[in-house]
């Protein structure tokens, strides 16, 4: 173990730290919105769009995690530069920073996958409280912000978690298109001198860190909102 | 426009199982009418075209005076016309993510856009009058069904609607607990606000209702006073019927 080379090091990794979650936060917060989005289309059936849900989500589950970040580092810069011909402007497209690629691909994972978790929980809450809804005269948008989503969040809560801390060990993966995140500074602050292993031990405490921390979070927003379920007890 | 609430030619198929049969029914300001019927009848269906809960196929539906065609109405008109209503489940439906407050204050904030402050004033003078007072912070999971079916008469009464629909509002609840909730409803009655109850309690029906409808395979067969309908119905059905009812002995064979 080369104890100096850690001692050195751990300030910068953990500078690399505030990227990470960033990434995580922004591709979470976009890609949840869009996943409710699609379990509220395939919900509701709607036409033409919730065909197109259905595919699109079948796809995303099966592709590798690394091949839709490059398709989406190689292939997005090349159809939006020739978009931006074809309406007369040119963009560039060496101005965009490697981590809004990565964000798009890590927020469209995310809205496959958090779309099925908010499917299942839109559809356990009970009809009865739409229709109860509707029977005061709520219009449905009201409804839903009202009544429906925080009953299907309290349940998706727990899933959300696990797919959030899947989420922030995903974004590794960002080091494949050029993110200088947590792996990436690491494993460059490693080459030099050869500090895989101590590199790759204090990436993983720092990875077990933020997914402990994240945990206790959860719960804490799982214990708040499921506060209505309380039971007989109070 | 004396009538409260007026159905015309109200048909209602779901798939291939016609429900409603073009049913006909005029209810006038102050009444209480009970739908009694065997189940499968069409009573419950009949009583969600009135808030189109359940949108009928053909005909019109009209609540004191604003008249809707089941076939061709717009979302605004149909929330235009819910809020003419409300509704008393057969399982509460109280919203559980709300305490038994929050439930009754719901409409009045939401729908009828009041001040929270004045809202809570009226909705725990409401939940007072039903028995409920020690209960408004409790959310739906900590109350006895009868509570949260008092609880539910709040939150729609609390709306000033124009007519109040009860679907079977004691149809859940555990036997000891029916008759706290038909008190209170018979107290609501009592208002003179325009109610229709679709219900399986007979003793209940004779008590409160101005009127007893019967109903059977999606058509209304009799109509009349309960003093006529209970004690002498004309129509063999409506017979037969109310002797499976008050008879279990019968209800055997």
């Amino acid at each position: 173990m080369d104890f100096k080379f850690i001692i050195e090091a751990l300030p910068k990794i953990m500078l690399a730290v505030p990227i990470t979650l960033f990434m995580s936060l922004v591709s979470a917060a976009a890609g949840w919105l869009l996943g409710l989005s699609i379990a509220l289309i395939r919900k509701h059936r709607v036409p033409v769009l919730s065909q197109f849900s259905a595919v699109f989500v079948s796809f995303m589950r099966g592709v590798p995690m690394v091949i839709l970040l490059y398709i989406s580092y190689y292939a997005l810069p090349i159809l939006l530069y020739s978009y931006g011909l074809s309406i007369g402007i040119t963009i560039d497209i060496n101005a965009v920073p490697p981590i809004v690629y990565a964000i798009i691909a890590l927020a469209l994972d995310q809205a496959a996958y958090s779309s099925e978790i908010f499917r299942s929980a839109l559809s356990a809450v009970d009809e009865g409280q739409m229709e109860a809804a509707f029977s005061v005269g709520m219009t449905r948008t009201q409804a839903l912000m009202r009544i429906i989503f925080p009953q299907a969040l309290a349940m998706a809560i727990p899933n959300l978690g696990g797919i959030f801390v899947g989420l922030v060990k995903g974004t590794s993966l960002a080091y494949y298109v050029g993110v200088y995140e947590i792996t990436a500074t690491a494993n460059l602050l490693a080459m030099p001198a050869l500090n895989f292993i101590e590199a790759y031990i204090m990436t993983t405490l720092i990875y077990e860190a933020i997914s402990f921390v994240l945990n206790k979070l959860f719960r804490i927003c799982e214990d708040r909102l499921k506060k209505f379920r309380a039971g007989a007890s109070a | 426009m004396a009538n409260m609430v007026e159905l015309s030619n109200i048909h209602k198929s779901f798939g291939k199982n016609h429900i409603l049969k073009g049913v006909n029914l005029t209810i006038e300001k102050g009444e209480v009418v009970v739908i009694l019927g065997p189940s499968g009848s069409g009573k419950t269906t009949l009583l969600r075209t009135v808030n189109f809960l359940d949108s009928a196929d053909d005909g019109s539906v009209a609540v004191n005076g604003f008249q809707l065609d089941c076939k061709k109405h717009s979302k605004t008109q149909v929330i235009e016309l819910r809020r003419k209503t409300a509704m008393v489940f057969q399982n509460y439906n109280l919203f559980q993510n709300k305490t038994i407050l929050e439930n009754v204050m719901e409409g009045l904030v939401t729908v009828k856009k009041m001040g929270k402050a004045d809202a809570e004033k009226m909705s725990r003078e409401i939940l007072a009058k039903v028995g409920l007072s020690e209960r408004c912070d409790f959310y739906p999971s900590q109350l006895s069904g009868g509570q949260q079916q008092r609880a539910g008469i709040a939150r729609a009464l609390i709306l000033d609607p124009d007519v109040i629909l009860f679907d079977e509002p004691t149809s859940a609840l555990d036997p000891e607990l029916v008759g706290e909730v038909l008190n209170t409803i018979k107290t609501v009655a009592q208002t003179g606000i325009t109610m229709i109850v679709v219900t399986h309690e007979i003793s209940f029906a004779r008590e409160v209702a101005s009127r007893i409808i019967f109903m059977e395979g999606g058509s209304i067969v009799e109509e009349g006073k309960p003093s006529e309908i209970l004690v002498n119905p004309k129509e063999p059905r409506t017979q037969q019927f109310l002797k499976r009812i008050t008879d279990p002995q019968a209800a055997g064979e």
